[in-house]
């Protein structure tokens, strides 16, 4: 399993509970750190795993 | 709402888990590509983006605002048995959303207003957590009656009101903004609080 997926796998895991948290929260700080960072910690791991798949298509040869 | 969405990442991060746990072999097969596509990729962006608007929309709401105990008083006020105040006034005549009655009057009507409303939600945040709540709570900058004219200008109760014509360009400086709808003697209680009215 490479590595990268594992990081975008605990990424996405990461941000998915933080904003699960933020739809539960009781206080605005709680909402505004728990959405913050959810939206944070979710993008990064999409980010992860795009990163991935244009690795893979260069080493196939489709941008040349 | 919450319990579809906290339902839905429940069973996005079980894919994902299977995607971790399944032993795919040393090539790479066309499914573990496939599982990887949806659950970290499609579905974190579109799950994301429908709890950020979620929450986006719970902020607007008078229970949001009512969180802080700051705001107790303010909150209550929108049930005061008075005609007198504003938010009262609104409130109970259904004027402004019930649900979203802070916002409704707390955000310009601009084009970023919204945006503006929410990073002032951050500067709340700011204020009251390190800065210190103040002990009398003012806005951060003046009301403009823009916010009163959105609604009220087009209105001919209004043009025509006598308390509204008393001078002869009175309509024009209201509509320009240069006398404040919220002036003294005018509509100058915004909210009815227990100390105010202590004072009186």
């Amino acid at each position: 399993m490479p590595r990268l997926i594992k990081l975008a796998a605990t990424l996405n895991i990461a941000g998915t509970i933080s904003l699960v948290l933020s739809l539960i929260s009781n206080t605005p700080l709680q909402f505004s750190l728990t959405m913050t960072t959810g939206f944070i910690l979710l993008a990064s791991g999409v980010a992860v795993w795009l990163w991935m798949v244009v690795m893979e298509a260069v080493k196939k040869g489709m941008f040349s | 709402m919450e319990i579809t969405l906290a339902l839905l990442a429940v069973i996005n991060i079980s894919f994902i888990v299977f995607l971790l746990l399944k032993e795919w072999g040393s090539s790479t097969p066309r499914a573990r590509k496939f599982v990887s596509l949806f659950t970290l990729g499609v579905f974190p962006i579109f799950w994301g983006l429908g709890v950020v608007v979620h929450d986006l929309k719970q902020v607007q709401k008078v229970s949001f605002c009512g969180k802080c105990h700051v705001m107790t008083d303010y909150v209550n006020s929108l049930n005061v048995d008075d005609t007198e105040p504003l938010s009262a006034v609104h409130y109970q005549n259904n004027w402004v959303p019930q649900e979203k009655a802070c916002y409704a009057c707390h955000t310009h009507y601009t084009m970023f207003g919204s945006t503006n409303a929410k990073l002032r939600g951050l500067t709340h945040l700011y204020v009251y957590y390190i800065k210190g709540a103040p002990e009398k709570i003012e806005l951060y900058e003046k009301y403009e009656n823009r916010e009163c004219l959105r609604c009220h200008g087009p209105a001919r109760k209004f043009a025509e009101t006598k308390a509204h014509n008393l001078e002869n360009d009175m309509l024009e400086q209201i509509r320009a903004g240069t006398r404040s709808c919220l002036s003294d003697g005018c509509h100058d209680v915004g909210h009815s609080l227990p100390s105010e009215e202590e004072d009186w």
